[in-house]
């Protein structure tokens, strides 16, 4: 081979070279690939017959709950998402959407929601023991606020003169 | 020896022509910005100032969206600039006034305190619009590693080929047009709405077990107010108004508390509805949570006379050159308004942020 054509041949695979590991490199990371997805336990608020799971697909639970009382909706930041809160009866609902999916991200029990109750029974009102009793001793407490993290789930228990007077279900990274 | 040298020049241009190509891939994959998000371009835009702004303003959404620059000159002769970003959090405040003072000293920072709530962030594309737009420093570098996500990494910073490669599926037509300039997207900082949706009801403010801030937001803000010391600045801080999120009220007690502690002016507007004059059925675009142009030149009109008062800032519209260049930034602004204002009037709503509901 002539020796320009050994240049050439020697410019064309730098070029190749330089831009390949960059983009090979790349693609390693892909931001969209969900790290080490596991199956974890999670707690679920019930409300009829329908089971409301942290993270799971609105859709359908929107459609099994029907209408609700009112719904208010919330673009993040700069479009990067969109929040809801649904009202029902006795509960919220709240979802967010990111590409294109709307997921259960909390709901919650206050004060003025009548009969709502978790599945084991602790509805606002209930003392602590009660919970405790319903959830076992593995909780944290913060400012009087009983917080159990099962999964991708966290359950809190907020507490005034030592009675039950919220109950909200959070989405959670799985750690 | 002739032959040596012509190999190494050989291998040179290689290298050149391989980085030019390098180069001008990952200009052609980097988000333009210039759809319906345009927060990407902010940080970036303050770069084409001339530095003369007596008042920087700092923050998220609420500072970008709440404050109107054009009328703080026009009816105050304040020169001012908003370093704010989506979901910009107190540490990326802090950095980014960092930044700033290596090109100007302003006789005011104002700083939206509504950053406090959270120290960390929840969505990678945040960081990347707050961030990429800066200039290498060793403020970029501190920004980046107090503030970056679990699965971020630095070199995506210094070469942002490698997190944005995948972009070459979803390339637009904007990534051709705006590979070379993209023109400005604010108005000194600013971002313009100039639609209306009247604020609605909002749920209920829920309860919180803890409504101590983050200890790292104290000491970022701790940290705002010793440099502002340091260089002889003036700190305000401000809670703009907003109907949602809740700022609840032991928050307000804490920012206010330290505010008196420092001998600072903290001004919250949601404290001062008469004084302002929003109205929260026309001022907003978004139902409540940020104000369109009409709130955010009443909360300027508000906080004008308070800016005045501190020492290091005055009119400056008696100085020529200064007013040509605001003169010009005003006729743009004026431009931008009357355009979206038409736009509004016909549609309904502004095309370039219409999702399509």
């Amino acid at each position: 081979m002539r020796k320009s054509g050994k240049y050439l041949t020697a410019a064309i695979l730098a070029v190749s070279m330089a831009v390949t590991p960059i983009t090979s490199y790349g693609f390693g990371w892909s931001k969209t690939e969900a790290a080490g997805e596991k199956k974890e336990e999670s707690c679920a608020f019930k409300t009829g017959d329908t089971v409301i799971s942290m993270g799971a697909e609105a859709a359908p639970i929107l459609k099994a709950l029907g209408k609700a009382k009112s719904t208010f909706e919330q673009d993040s930041c700069a479009y990067q998402g969109k929040s809801r809160i649904y009202t029902y009866e006795n509960f919220e609902l709240g979802t967010s959407t990111a590409s294109g999916k709307e997921c259960v991200e909390s709901v919650y029990i206050s004060g003025g929601s009548g009969t709502a109750a978790t599945q084991e029974g602790v509805q606002t009102g209930s003392k602590k023991e009660d919970v405790i009793k319903a959830y076992g001793k593995d909780y944290k407490e913060d400012f009087g606020t009983l917080r159990y993290t099962l999964g991708n789930c966290q359950l809190s228990f907020y507490m005034t003169n030592g009675a039950v007077d919220a109950i909200e279900y959070v989405l959670v990274p799985v750690k | 020896m002739k032959r040596k040298k012509i190999n190494a020049l050989f291998v040179l241009l290689a290298a050149a022509i391989s980085l030019l190509v390098l180069w001008a891939v990952q200009r052609l994959l980097v988000p333009k910005y210039m759809g319906m998000v345009v927060e990407g371009n902010l940080t970036g835009e303050y770069y084409k100032e001339v530095p003369d702004h007596d008042v920087l303003i700092l923050g998220n959404c609420e500072a970008y969206e709440n404050i109107s620059p054009a009328v703080l000159w026009r009816e105050f002769g304040i020169s001012s600039y908003i370093r704010g970003n989506a979901n910009q959090l107190m540490a990326q405040s802090y950095y980014l006034l960092e930044d700033a003072l290596k090109y100007e000293v302003p006789g005011v920072v104002v700083l939206s305190v509504s950053s406090m709530t959270n120290f960390s962030q929840d969505n990678e594309s945040y960081n990347r619009m707050t961030l990429d737009g800066m200039r290498w420093s060793p403020s970029k570098w501190k920004a980046i590693q107090a503030t970056k996500m679990e699965d971020e990494h630095v070199i995506e910073y210094i070469f942002p080929l490698l997190r944005f490669h995948s972009r070459w599926k979803e390339l637009e037509k904007e990534d051709f047009t705006y590979f070379w300039d993209r023109g400005t997207v604010s108005h000194n900082g600013y971002y313009m709405r100039a639609d209306i949706r009247p604020a609605g009801e909002f749920p209920a403010a829920r309860r919180r077990s803890d409504y101590s801030f983050d200890p790292r937001c104290w000491d970022y803000l701790e940290k705002i107010r010793l440099l502002c010391e340091e260089k002889g600045i003036s700190l305000i801080l401000m809670k703009a108004p907003a109907l949602y999120p809740a700022w609840y009220d032991q928050w307000d007690q804490q920012i206010a508390r330290y505010a008196a502690d420092h001998g600072l002016l903290y001004i919250n507007c949601m404290k001062e509805p008469e004084a302002i004059g929003i109205d929260f059925s026309h001022d907003t675009y978004d139902g409540g949570i940020h104000m369109n142009v009409y709130g955010a030149e009443k909360v300027a009109r508000f906080l004008g006379p308070e800016l005045l008062k501190v020492p290091g800032v005055s009119d400056r519209r008696q100085e020529e050159a200064l007013a040509v260049r605001w003169e010009e930034k005003c006729r743009v602004y004026d431009e931008k308004k009357a355009e979206q204002e038409e736009e509004f009037s016909r549609l309904g709503y502004l095309k370039q942020f219409y999702q399509g509901q």
